[in-house]
């Protein structure tokens, strides 16, 4: 295999793998196949979608199926979209999309982006095999920005002042921070950024950034990226990163709760992110995504879209009919109708509803695209090109060590409850502990050999007089001495007594406080399978309320040290709410792993915030 | 007995002219036995709508093929004959001139003009391209709009430079870098790939790079292209040459393979439906004359740059 094919595969392996777990959560499901109806004696068009456009494709299948658009022949066509995340799908694409719990087969598959699908192709080639892909049009396009709360915004002159990637470097390694705008009061300049291997955003920011550090908008080469210059210019925008993550969602969320708090200002100065995100935010509707019941309440701060004066990408949706043995002729009849449909200027105008720049030209960009909502529908004015792929991988290695160094804790609940099978059906099967190691094992291969990481485990009756809630098994120290350790020691656990949760979690917490390094992003990243059980349930809730106090009083303030918890509710028993509040009082994210089988996705999906 | 044999022979002969008559009106009608009788004729891929109308219509083949200036040296498509094909003036030409290259004979014979239209720019109305001191958008002048690409790396959207489309559109950009005392095998090829190379996603044909400009904020600053297709774009503001001698036509024409006759063709292409897709096109159905001899040499030479 030559240099050339081996780096392709690895940008798609690494792209293909991190997406994978993009959508963990619960979001990368077929639930929204709920509601569409039964296709009865139709085609059905199975239909996978990036996470980021399920709501509006199902609103299009629903006006589409049973309509006469929907005709058929003597028939009708039935469009049944599902959510997967578009490096899942590629990598599933690449594989022959095997039968294993992943969705249907897709007839139609449309990622965020048309980059996926020359991955798609270019994996394939590399194996031999045909092109699954061919040209597709783009139905609808979001160009990446920098999203930034308006009083902050307005401080950098924006948009009078074109403001672009260099000026993020600029702050980013400011020693006065806001205090060089007249706003001391907003601290240091911190930045939100998606993690490139999972995140498209992430990825188009990483491109944005390195093409601004060239100094050019096409052609980036291995050369450019070996530029010290540019080198350094990464570190200085990567050392302002809040921390990563796999969806923008995350910071987007957190913005939003901070907001009502009244400490968006202090959460993050800007987040990278799609210029729907920002009017789904302003809208109130910050993961875009309404609940039923749920009514938007817009920002106290509204975020403003900056278009990068460097340039930026589009996320793109095509929609490709694949050219796959499982698609039929009738199918891809089927399916092309289905896009015909959704480029008509009905469909359009959902489109634009939703707040994505239509596809089809005969419908102008208005509202919601209008400056009310803190976008600007003449921008950008500048498109970038995209790198070719063994640039994109050079691009991703570099990531991964230019990227911020992490400080983590891991603490893993090693209770009794933690001996039950994975599967219920299957009682002889592994234990949920036996994937929880090996989850974890598995995730130790993200973190670079300078990030810190220590491991403790917890449950009641630990140490020689068995009076102890935790125990420290390795200390935090750099992955260079500590990986295999770790993986041994994380490979040794057994289940054994109940689980103090919460006063775990404030040690934990308070620790990592104490030996804060600022220039990483510092974590506790919490494993557990049940509720607080520390023997005495009639304090539970004052535990509960006293911890999320003294977290939120360490991430606040002139004087906090951020430090994010990100606990993982692994197993059904999980007490998903307490520890979604926990997430949220240090500003991080809760992680739903209530399918034990989902585990190492998601131990995956957490580790990509650092 | 005489006279006998004489009508005999006559028979014969009248026979033999019946053949023969029958065979050149099968051959001139194009239907080479692969058509059902009908034509087969292909379009380009940015006039396959004019194809297709055609095709509905009856008047040509049904499923009508591509075919592109690459493969129009011999016209066949998939080794099946054709009888004629549609294309931007002057495509033919350049494959004739590929053919003789190639020590082949000619495979076109001379085309008929379906539609043209002066060449224009556009550009959204919210925008205002970059171009070089003393330019102005309106009224074009080719030699701006090709330094606005190469000084001012203005993204201009005119194809790739290898299709019969994208020749037709690059045609004034190119004359206007032809040095003076020179032709146009004395061009500078990076002058010609700057433009090419100046936007920084994929150049296109004309209809989708039409799409690009509107849809993709930032990909194109200009476009250049009919000018009967620019207006019909929302959202911008179109620019034509004045009438001079700048001006310059894109003409879409059909042409047949030499042998055959393709004039029920051309007559069927003032039926409404083809007619529409000559407008979608970009042209003025029914207007336009053919480009001077001399410019399908041109823009071999043009051509041969940008691949070089």
């Amino acid at each position: 295999m030559s240099m050339r094919t081996t780096a392709l595969r690895l940008t798609a392996l690494v792209l293909a793998a991190g997406m994978v777990t993009a959508s963990c959560g619960g979001s990368d499901t077929n639930a929204n196949e709920e509601g569409l109806g039964d296709p009865g004696d139709c085609t059905v068009v199975d239909m996978a979608v990036s996470s980021e456009k399920i709501d509006l494709m199902t609103a299009l299948a629903k006006s589409f199926n049973g309509s006469d658009d929907a005709k058929l022949g003597g028939g009708c066509a039935f469009v049944r979209p599902f959510s997967k995340a578009s490096g899942g799908a590629t990598d599933l694409l690449a594989t022959g999309w095997p039968q294993s719990g992943e969705g249907e087969r897709p007839v139609i598959w449309s990622p965020a982006a048309t980059s996926w699908g020359q991955i798609l192709n270019q994996r394939l080639a590399d194996d031999g095999q045909g092109k699954l892909v061919g040209d597709a049009v783009s139905f609808q396009l979001t160009p990446l920005v920098i999203a930034m709360p308006e009083p902050m915004a307005d401080a950098l002159g924006y948009p009078a002042k074109p403001v672009g990637w260099a000026d993020i470097a600029k702050l980013s390694t400011s020693k006065e921070g806001w205090a060089a705008y007249g706003h001391p009061e907003w601290g240091a300049f911190k930045l939100g950024k998606t993690n490139p291997n999972f995140s498209t955003s992430g990825l188009s920011a990483l491109i944005g950034q390195t093409y601004a550090a060239a100094g050019k908008t096409r052609g980036l080469s291995q050369e450019d990226l070996d530029n010290p210059k540019v080198t350094d210019f990464a570190k200085n925008v990567e050392s302002s990163v809040v921390h990563y993550g796999d969806i923008t969602m995350n910071f987007l969320n957190n913005w939003f709760r901070t907001d009502r708090e009244g400490t968006s200002l202090r959460y993050a100065s800007a987040v990278a992110v799609e210029e729907k995100s920002v009017i789904d935010y302003n809208k109130g509707n910050p993961d875009g995504i309404l609940q039923p019941g749920e009514t938007p309440r817009k920002p106290r701060v509204p975020l403003v879209a900056i278009y990068p004066k460097e340039g930026t990408l589009y996320s793109d949706s095509p929609l490709f009919v694949l050219d796959a043995d499982w698609v039929t002729a009738i199918e891809k009849k089927a399916a092309q109708q289905f896009i015909d449909f959704v480029q008509r200027p009905s469909a359009q105008k959902k489109v634009l509803e939703y707040g994505f720049r239509p596809g089809n030209p005969d419908v102008t960009i208005g509202a919601p695209i209008s400056k009310a909502n803190g976008v600007d529908p003449d921008q950008p004015s500048t498109l970038l090109q995209v790198p070719e792929p063994p640039v994109m991988l050079s691009l991703l290695q570099k990531w991964r060590e230019q990227r911020k160094g992490a400080r983590v804790l891991l603490v893993l609940d090693v209770s009794g409850s933690m001996k039950e099978a994975a599967d219920p059906k299957d009682p002889n099967g592994p234990t949920k502990l036996d994937l929880a190691k090996k989850a974890a094992i598995e995730a130790l291969g993200e973190f670079k050999s300078d990030d810190q990481v220590g491991l403790r485990i917890f449950t009641t009756g630990l140490g020689p007089n068995q009076d102890a809630n935790f125990q420290d098994l390795l200390p935090v120290q750099p992955m260079s001495t500590n990986r295999e350790a770790l993986a041994s020691r994380i490979r040794d656990q057994f289940p054994q007594n109940a689980t103090p949760l919460y006063a775990v979690t404030g040690d934990a917490f308070g620790d990592m406080v104490t030996k804060y390094d600022p220039t990483k992003i510092n974590a506790v990243v919490l494993l557990t399978d049940g509720k607080n059980d520390d023997g005495d349930t009639s304090d539970d809730r004052q535990q509960l309320s006293s911890l999320l106090e003294k977290l939120r009083r360490g991430t606040e303030g002139e004087n906090a040290k951020s430090v994010r918890v990100f606990p993982i509710a692994y197993g059904s028993d999980a007490d998903l709410d307490a520890l979604t509040d926990i997430a949220e009082a240090t500003n991080a994210a809760a992680y739903d792993a209530s399918n034990p089988a989902t585990i190492t996705k998601v131990f995956t999906a957490v580790v990509s915030n650092f | 007995m005489r006279q006998r044999i004489l009508a005999i022979v006559g028979a014969v002969a009248l026979v033999v002219v019946a053949l023969v008559v029958r065979g050149i009106v099968t051959d001139s009608n194009g239907a080479s036995g692969t058509g059902g009788g009908k034509p087969v004729v292909a379009c380009t891929t940015d006039l396959m709508a004019v194809c297709q109308a055609l095709a509905d219509s009856g008047a040509i083949a049904a499923d009508p093929p591509t075919l592109e200036l690459a493969d129009a040296a011999t016209a066949t498509v998939d080794n099946r004959p054709l009888d004629g094909w549609i294309t931007w003036d002057p495509a033919p030409g350049i494959a004739n001139l590929d053919a003789e290259t190639g020590g082949s004979s000619r495979p076109w014979s001379t085309p008929q003009v379906l539609g043209a239209s002066p060449l224009g720019i556009a550009s959204l109305t919210a925008v205002s391209p970059s171009l070089p001191s003393g330019c102005s958008f309106s009224p074009v002048v080719w030699d701006c709009v090709a330094r606005a690409a190469i000084d001012e790396q203005t993204p201009i959207g005119i194809g790739t430079g290898t299709t019969a489309g994208s020749l037709a559109r690059l045609y004034p950009l190119a004359r206007a870098l032809v040095p003076k005392e020179g032709n146009f095998r004395d061009i500078e090829a990076a002058g010609l790939k700057a433009i090419i190379e100046s936007t920084n996603v994929a150049q296109a044909d004309f209809p989708n790079q039409a799409r690009t400009l509107v849809t993709q904020r930032g990909a194109l600053d200009i476009l250049v292209g009919p000018s009967a297709g620019l207006t019909a774009i929302k959202g911008t503001r179109t620019a034509v040459a004045p009438q001079s001698a700048d001006t310059v036509d894109a003409t879409v024409v059909l042409v047949g393979r030499e042998g055959s006759n393709v004039a029920s063709v051309a007559k069927a292409a003032t039926a409404s439906g083809t007619v529409q897709a000559l407008r979608d096109a970009g042209v003025v159905p029914g207007t336009g004359r053919l480009a001077p001899e001399g410019r399908a040499g041109e823009l071999y030479a043009v051509r041969d740059k940008v691949d070089s």
